[in-house]
């Protein structure tokens, strides 16, 4: 058997319930599934019933690295594969940091948690070394506390430790894991599955070498990507994501106002330039990464001097625009909350817009905020109502349930106006100018997310046409594939859309694993964890029916802007996701078939968890 | 002339590249503990790296009680790893902490400007690092100081 470099070779399980720990071997499974996201949904798979409660002791957390951590060709970071509390079906979350590196080379590609603790530990995984510790005295700190004192009593600032705040502990559904200093992995719940746990922390050192198969010639490829990014990232370093914020509200296509409307008449003091004269400390990077687009943003001056955050695009609009608000001090003040507290900034700038459409209808009033007017642009509201959400206080022990789940609870006005799909709130671009963006969000794995798919990237560019379906069906299936791949080796977004290519994956895999895997193996690998993860969603009870906008995208066309007059129409809609399902091999209702399965060799384990489902 | 690495504080953001490469180029394998550059990141906002300066009058070499360190002619420590076991007196006597033991061996690691053309420089993303003599380095500071002051001015 040809011995696959690039590995550590083993997934370490932990039983948080016996405080037993397993190590096996992870090679069986990195030849079809690669590592990172594959390598993490295939164990998710395997280890839980699809339909267990997200929050029981059954419930798993898997987080897993890829072959490309730890090396020189710039990489990103770990995943964590899980079922979310807050959507009740698949995730996964990706964070950089140091803390995949880390497990690595403590000698694991993938790190399992089940089970849950009596009282509140954290994990220690000291190479081949692991103690499951008191966290007591930690219980009820914050992140940046907690990372702190963890590494004090372990006597080592070098140590890696992912952990949860204090709205991970309360269970809120949209509490992330935060490792390092604020690297996170924010959405869909997988803060709230720890908490379940009882874990407060996970602490890594790791001493093993990275070995590939052939370092010089590696060494070489990554100086062709790091060459890449030099000439096609440019705007990456100088202005990070924020960038985009010019350029998609000109376009019409940035939501603000709860949705309503797509054009924010404030964004100028939150652009890239602004920001980088009034609030950029410096750049940040992730391990072995030339782009260098984290932006570090400090508050000298005035209310929130002092606040600390590394911003981007998607919280200046969740926190901002959405809400309407263009302080940005309070974005930075509330995005270092969200940190601290332990929440994802997207979902929480989405659910406190949707609070404040709320109030504005009068579905709430100063009697459920406690006081505080929850009116558009009030940045001071914003921030109380992060902490609030955080830590269940008031009316934030109902929007600490998500979108979704506040809506239900508030009633049928409030649901009308909610926006999530699959009960994820969605990300910063109005489907109706969009309409490649439209399905892949739509279809996205774990509910409203651009990233799976990555679409919008072209439609917003300009690359190719936002307002035609033809050929979209097309172009997604195949980025998911490739963004698949990317993910389980685990290949940064910004750097895998234009320049890790289907060529290019071909090319990285002989000098780092010592395997060839063609293109069109390749290919088949990413359907494969593309389908798998449906699977686990159709077990769930996931089908057409829930890949689709709310109503009011359908209904209500845009009223003003470059986009005038624009709405989803279900006929171009449905023609679109027939067409993807068809590429993909599901049936009419988004199911896989098992022709399909069977060609992407997963009949096995589908068959036993059907067959377990129906006892 | 002895020349050092020298690093822009202000433009490292911690990336790491510079340990890949050196860990790569020398043991072949990577491994940031095997690196002879390291980087100090004391979060949120300080990145720097740090790598051996070369002393004219080292005090690794005057530590160690084996005579295993030899400074050459161009400032650079050499280490008979035949004659070092590790003790850890030149770690000790180093305050940069530029003088490492190797993980699993039992000699310490320290940098040698790669034959006179160090990786990490040629490596780093950001332009972070030079191989430059001190004399540069004041002079640039110099001329920093001297520009920040004519634009304060500039701006009243």
């Amino acid at each position: 058997m040809v011995m696959l470099q690039a590995y550590s070779g083993y997934v370490l399980e932990i039983d948080l319930s016996n405080g037993k720990f397993v190590k096996k071997s992870s090679a069986g499974l990195v030849k079809h599934y690669l590592g990172g996201k594959g390598l993490g949904t295939r164990l998710l798979y395997e280890g839980v019933e699809p339909t267990v409660d997200p929050l029981a002791p059954e419930s798993e957390l898997v987080f897993a690295n890829g072959p490309a951590t730890g090396t020189i060709v710039p990489n990103k970071g770990y995943i964590v594969c899980f079922k979310s509390p807050l959507t009740g079906i698949y995730a996964s979350s990706s964070s950089g940091g140091r803390f995949a590196v880390e497990l690595k080379q403590a000698g694991y590609d993938a790190l399992i948690v089940k089970g849950r603790s009596r009282k509140p530990v954290y994990l220690w995984i000291d190479d081949d070394q692991v103690q499951i510790k008191s966290a007591e005295n930690l219980w009820g700190k914050d992140t940046f506390e907690t990372n702190d004192l963890i590494k004090e009593e372990l006597g080592d600032d070098e140590i890696s430790v992912a952990r949860i705040g204090p709205a991970g502990e309360k269970l809120v559904k949209i509490a992330g894991i935060f490792n390092d200093y604020s690297r996170t992995a924010g959405r869909c719940g997988a803060g709230a599955v720890m908490g379940s746990k009882n874990l407060k922390a996970i602490a890594v050192r790791g001493t093993k070498n990275v070995e590939v198969a052939d370092i010089e010639e590696l060494c070489h490829y990554a100086e062709e990507i790091n060459d890449l990014i030099d000439e096609e990232m440019f705007s990456y370093r100088k202005y990070g994501s924020p960038f985009s914020v010019s350029i998609v509200n000109e376009l019409g296509v940035w939501p603000t106002r709860y949705w309503r409307k797509q054009q924010f008449t404030g964004y100028k003091n939150i652009t890239a330039p602004t920001i980088n004269i009034k609030v950029l400390i410096k750049n940040k990077a992730c391990l072995s990464c030339g782009a260098h687009c984290g932006k570090l943003c400090g508050v000298k001056s005035g209310k929130f001097a002092g606040a600390v955050a590394e911003i981007d695009f998607e919280t200046l609009w969740a926190l901002g625009a959405l809400c309407e608000n263009d302080n940005l001090a309070s974005i930075i003040k509330a995005n270092e909350l969200c940190d601290r507290l332990g929440i994802d900034t997207i979902s929480t700038g989405n659910i406190i817009a949707f609070a404040m459409d709320c109030y504005e209808r009068g579905i709430i009033g100063k009697e459920e905020t406690g006081g505080i007017e929850l009116v558009w642009g009030n940045y001071e509201a914003i921030v109380e109502m992060v902490e609030k959400i955080a830590l269940r206080d008031g009316l934030g022990n109902i929007l600490a349930e998500g979108v979704r789940g506040a809506a239900q609870k508030l009633g049928k006005d409030a649901e009308k106006i909610a926006v999530h799909i699959k009960g994820l709130e969605p990300p910063a671009f109005d489907p109706r100018c969009l309409l490649g963006a439209a399905l892949s969000f739509a279809v996205a794995d774990r509910g409203a997310c651009h990233l799976p798919g990555s679409l919008y990237t072209w439609e917003v560019r300009g690359r190719i046409n936002p307002h035609s379906t033809e050929g979209k069906a097309e172009f997604l299936k195949d980025l998911e594939d490739r963004f698949a791949v990317c993910d389980s080796l685990i290949l940064c977004r910004f750097v895998s859309r234009d320049i890790y290519t289907w060529e290019r994956l071909e090319a990285l895999f002989p000098p780092l694993t010592g395997l060839k895997i063609g293109k069109n193996e390749l290919k088949r690998i990413g359907e494969r964890i593309v389908t798998l993860t449906r699977v686990f969603n159709t077990v769930n009870g996931i089908g057409m029916k829930d890949d689709v906008w709310p109503e009011r995208f359908f209904n209500e066309p845009i009223s003003e802007g470059p986009m005038r007059g624009r709405s989803l129409r279900r006929e171009e809609f449905n023609k679109m996701l027939s067409e993807y399902y068809k590429l993909r091999g599901w049936d009419e209702n988004g199911i896989p078939t098992s022709k399909k399965l069977d060609e992407l060799k997963l009949e096995d384990i589908v068959l036993k968890k059907i067959i377990a489902a129906q006892r | 002339m002895r020349m050092i690495i020298s690093v822009y504080a202000e433009k490292c953001n911690g990336c790491g590249v510079c340990e890949l490469i050196c860990s790569a180029s020398k043991e072949g394998v990577f491994n940031k503990r095997l690196s002879r550059i390291r980087v100090v990141s004391i979060e949120p906002t300080i990145d720097m790296a740090v790598a051996c300066r070369f002393c004219e009058d080292p005090p690794c070499v005057k530590s160690c009680p084996r005579k295993a360190l030899f400074r050459d002619s161009n400032g650079i420590i050499l280490v008979e790893e035949t004659k070092c076991n590790g003790c850890g007196w030149c770690i000790e006597a180093c305050d940069f902490g530029a003088i490492q033991l190797h993980p699993f061996r039992h000699h310490v690691i320290v940098c040698d400007l790669c034959d006179g053309e160090p990786k990490c420089i040629k490596w780093c993303p950001a332009g972070a690092l030079q191989l430059v003599p001190l004399s540069t380095v004041t002079g640039k500071a110099r001329v920093q100081a001297v520009t920040k002051l004519f634009n304060y001015q500039s701006n009243r």
